[in-house]
């Protein structure tokens, strides 16, 4: 096996590799995300909420106080972080082409400078420059979910 | 010739797949039930709503082994089912060297 061929990888696990790295960056901007609603939006669990009262004239003479409290949830803007799109390219050398047990065939690559296919070709190797485009949903439904239920919990009662 | 481009097409897309498949296995989908406080045990792969949509490849060969000089390009499309399968969408011949 020559030199080029023991410091190249699958081109799986070279795909494989760069997509969990956008998928990780995402799962962390998500659990920033979590921790803001719970420390923010949550005490112990419970719904924090924000709490006012008012005056109204009452019909027979003088006047009623009244005590609103709506969902901290509900009113400050949640900072939905997430990757909102990627795209993933790079070129690669494939140094060998093999199979496996199952008649599969593998490839065997190296990172390539990114540059034009013109400028890595002239051998009798192959190169791939691969582009991955990745997307995602806008909103979860488990938040979609709370929104729905927290508009029922706005609360006015006369004290 | 077309039989070299058949297993190399057949070669890049199943190394998609496969590199996929390593990607994903170790997050998964949030589990039911789940606490906002079990984000922290979490792996940060499994909060991400993130997938793969599509892939474009463009592949420069020689067109045969006896003359390497002499290539080819390919482009090769597709997009990615929800399990995460590539679906080849096309292949097509584009001028050498193109870079896309």
């Amino acid at each position: 096996m020559s030199e080029q061929v023991l410091s190249s990888i699958s081109l799986s696990e070279l795909v494989g590799s760069l997509v969990r790295d956008v998928v990780d960056a995402d799962g962390m901007a998500a659990k920033a995300t979590a921790e803001f609603l719970e420390n923010v939006c949550f005490d112990k669990g419970e719904l924090r909420m924000l709490r006012f009262s008012y005056e109204q004239p009452a019909p027979g003479g003088g006047t009623k106080k009244y005590t609103v409290s709506v969902p901290l949830l509900t009113v400050i803007p949640i900072p939905m972080l997430g990757v909102e799109a990627a795209e993933i390219s790079f070129t690669a050398t494939i140094v060998e082409m093999e199979k496996d047990e199952a008649d599969t065939p593998r490839l065997q690559a190296k990172i390539a400078p990114n540059t034009a296919l013109s400028e890595v070709s002239g051998s009798e190797q192959a190169n791939v420059k691969f582009t991955l485009k990745m997307g995602r949903s806008d909103m979860t439904a488990g938040l979609s979910g709370i929104f729905g239920l927290l508009g029922n919990k706005i609360q006015v009662a006369q004290q | 010739m077309e039989r070299r481009i058949e297993r190399i097409v057949t070669a890049v897309v199943g190394e998609i797949e496969r590199g996929l498949a390593i990607a994903l296995q170790r997050g998964g989908e949030p589990h039911a039930g789940q606490q906002v406080e079990s984000f922290e045990e979490e792996s940060d792969a499994s909060l991400s709503r993130l997938w793969p949509t599509h892939f474009e490849c463009m592949i420069d060969m020689p067109r045969n082994r006896a003359a390497p000089a002499e290539r080819v390009t390919l482009k090769v499309w597709g997009e990615f089912e929800r399990s995460g399968a590539p679906r080849l969408e096309g292949v097509a011949f584009v001028e050498p060297g193109f870079a896309g």
